[in-house]
Parts: C-alpha cells; sequence; structure tokens
C-alpha cells in the first residue's frame, strides 16, 4: 500500500509547480527512480491514476527512467553496477558506497500554461 | 506546452515535515529512535524491555504504529511509559506529520527521549522519514539470513541492528556470518547488538548505546 502514499504525496509536489506556474493542466511527468528505492512503477502508475482523478494531473502520463545501481568501490574506487555486496569486477573486492540507484525524484512536469495554444487532448 | 523543472523527490512533502519535526526535537532536547523490522522480528517485546530499563532513567514515551488494533500500545503501556498508538488503516510505514501528532498526545516535546515502534514491514518504512534523530533496525535469526540481501535499503539506512531471538540460534538455520557479511558490505558503519529480548542476552550492551544518545543528546549535541 505504500504506492498510494507516494502517488498523494508525489501529485501534491507536481501540483505545486504546475500552480506556480498558473498552468491549468498537467500533461506528463518525468521521473527517476532508483533500483534499490522500494518503488514499483507500475504499481505507483495505477496509484497515481486513482489519486489524480479529477485533479489537474488527471490525464498525467509517467514517464519513468529507472536509474540502475551503482557502486563506488570502497578499494579500487571505480563505478562499478550491483549491490555492496556483490564483488566488484575490477579488483573483486566487496563493499563500496551506494551512488546511484536510491533515487525517487521527479525531474520535470509538462503543463498547459497560460500563454500555451489549446492542444493536447480536449479541453475540459 | 511548458516544460516546467521541478527538481524534487516524490516524496518531498513528508520529507519537510520530517526535517521540521526533527528540528524542533532537537531543539526540544529531545532523542527520538525509529525502530523498523519485519513482522514478528520481536519489536514489542524487545521495546517494553528497553523501556523498563530507560524510564529509571529518563522522561521516556513510545509511539506505537500498526495497521489496526491498539495491541502494540497496550503491550508498551505495561512499562509504565506514556504511548500513542497511530492506525495506519492499511499502509504499511509511518509518516512524518503522524508521528508529530502522536508527540503532542503524548507531551512528547516534554519528554527526553521517544522511541517509535514503526510498521511491521521491511520495505516501505525504509522510504519514508518519520523526523526521528535515529534510525534502527531488528532482524530475527527465525527471519532467515537472506533478508539483508532481498531488502538491502533499510540496512542500508539503519545505525543500529539488532540480531534478536538469538535464543533460537540452535533451532534455525541463520547463517550469521552470511547475514553479518552482506550487512557490512551495505553498511560498513553499522553498530550491530546479538540479543535475545526474552531471556535478555545481550540486552545490556543496547541499552548502553541508547542511554549514550539519549545523554548527548541532554548535553545539547
Amino acid at each position: 500500500m505504500h504506492e498510494l502514499a507516494l502517488a498523494e504525496q508525489m501529485l501534491r509536489v507536481m501540483l505545486q509547480s504546475a500552480g506556480a506556474a498558473r498552468a491549468r493542466r498537467v500533461l506528463r511527468a518525468r521521473l527517476r527512480i532508483g533500483a534499490l528505492s522500494c518503488i514499483e512503477p507500475e504499481t505507483l502508475r495505477g496509484a497515481f491514476e486513482f489519486v489524480a482523478r479529477s485533479t489537474p494531473a488527471g490525464e498525467c502520463e509517467l514517464h519513468f527512467v529507472r536509474v540502475p545501481v551503482r557502486v563506488l568501490c570502497g578499494a579500487c574506487g571505480i563505478l562499478r553496477p550491483g549491490l555492496p555486496f556483490d564483488p566488484c569486477p575490477s579488483c573483486g573486492a566487496t563493499g563500496g558506497e551506494v551512488v546511484e540507484g536510491r533515487e525517487t525524484f521527479i525531474e520535470s512536469i509538462d503543463v498547459d500554461a497560460p500563454g500555451d495554444p489549446p492542444g493536447g487532448g480536449s479541453e475540459r | 506546452m511548458t516544460e516546467i523543472p521541478v527538481g524534487k523527490d516524490l516524496l518531498d512533502p513528508n520529507d519537510r515535515a520530517a526535517a521540521a519535526l526533527r528540528a524542533r526535537l532537537a531543539e526540544r532536547g529531545v532523542w527520538m529512535l525509529n525502530l523498523m523490522s519485519g513482522a514478528g522480528a520481536g519489536k514489542t517485546t524487545l521495546l517494553v524491555r528497553t523501556l523498563e530499563r530507560l524510564k529509571r532513567r529518563f522522561r521516556v514515551g513510545a509511539v506505537a504504529g500498526d495497521l489496526e488494533t491498539s495491541r502494540d500500545a497496550e503491550r508498551l503501556a505495561t512499562a509504565g511509559v506514556p504511548v500513542a498508538q497511530i492506525n495506519t488503516h492499511g499502509a504499511c510505514h509511518l509518516e512524518a506529520d503522524q508521528v508529530e501528532r502522536a508527540l503532542r498526545e503524548i507531551g512528547g516535546f516534554d519528554l527526553e527521549a521517544v522511541v517509535v515502534e514503526n510498521v511491521g514491514n521491511l520495505v516501505c518504512p525504509a522510504e519514508f522519514d518519520v523526523g526521528e534523530t535515529e534510525r534502527a533496525m531488528i532482524l530475527s535469526v527465525a527471519e532467515g539470513h537472506d533478508k539483508p540481501a532481498k531488502y538491502p535499503l533499510m540496512f542500508t539506512e539503519s545505525r543500529a541492528l539488532l540480531l534478536n531471538k538469538i535464543d533460537l540460534l540452535p533451532h534455525v538455520d541463520f547463517d550469521e556470518e552470511a547475514a553479518l557479511r552482506d550487512v557490512r558490505a551495505l553498511n560498513p558503519s553499522v553498530e550491530v547488538f546479538r540479543t535475545s529480548a526474552r531471556t535478555g542476552e545481550g540486552m545490556e550492551a543496547w541499552y548502553r548505546w541508547v542511554e549514550d544518545r539519549i545523554l548527548a543528546r541532554r548535553r545539547g549535541a
């Protein structure tokens, strides 16, 4: 059930940004979701459709970029894929700091701004 | 159509509430622990023992998160400290604003230490900052040694790991070395406590770790 809570939070962030730009509708959102985060994109999409209904983001399409986990090897210092307990392909050591793969990030949204010509679907 | 950069975490509203709560707790000199674990790891038993010990020296309270029922709060209250119950009604984690309300219910901002018993779940609570000063988690040996590899996020995010129910080690196939190897690879600085809340084994070291932190906060750290 935690995707529903995430979807509610995400909707608030998006509507805030859209409101600040005086946009009428949010049409698209670009999200970066790390593989180590506990988010399942398709579940989040379903939850978002549910919470965003009859809001200005009701028809918003979610675009996910899955960010693979990358670890800075504690022994040889290269950036490597996999989890910290997997051996480093370069030096064979385990351990290191997770530098990518934990993100749950909204990069940008596309909106219908006041100056935009109408389009991108039926108005209202 | 116009693209607007957002550049925010999708958990931004909760993260902000958590940061505000953490600042308020620091200002009031309250140390707050977020205790997480899967369901059935022995959180409530361990917490009752811990609260019984802490209340001898400190003004302590607890917040119990559960899907439904007030059973955990009732069990925690047997320790003789103020307890607030949060029922999440299906949600698998606690959020910062819920914890803030629960703290107000028990006068939490006038206490020295509060322990938050998160909802029993190895996944979601790791994503939601509740405004805690520190995070700890429990893994019971009955759950199996593959849990750190399967649920890495929570193990990465915790300052202390309690390996609980060690009295059951002779009866379960738990490879302690393998489990700790994975844990240390994920989180080299984590403090590990081997405990049995039932027999009391190893609990003294855990109490000291908690007490040291409450004392540090009392000194203004």
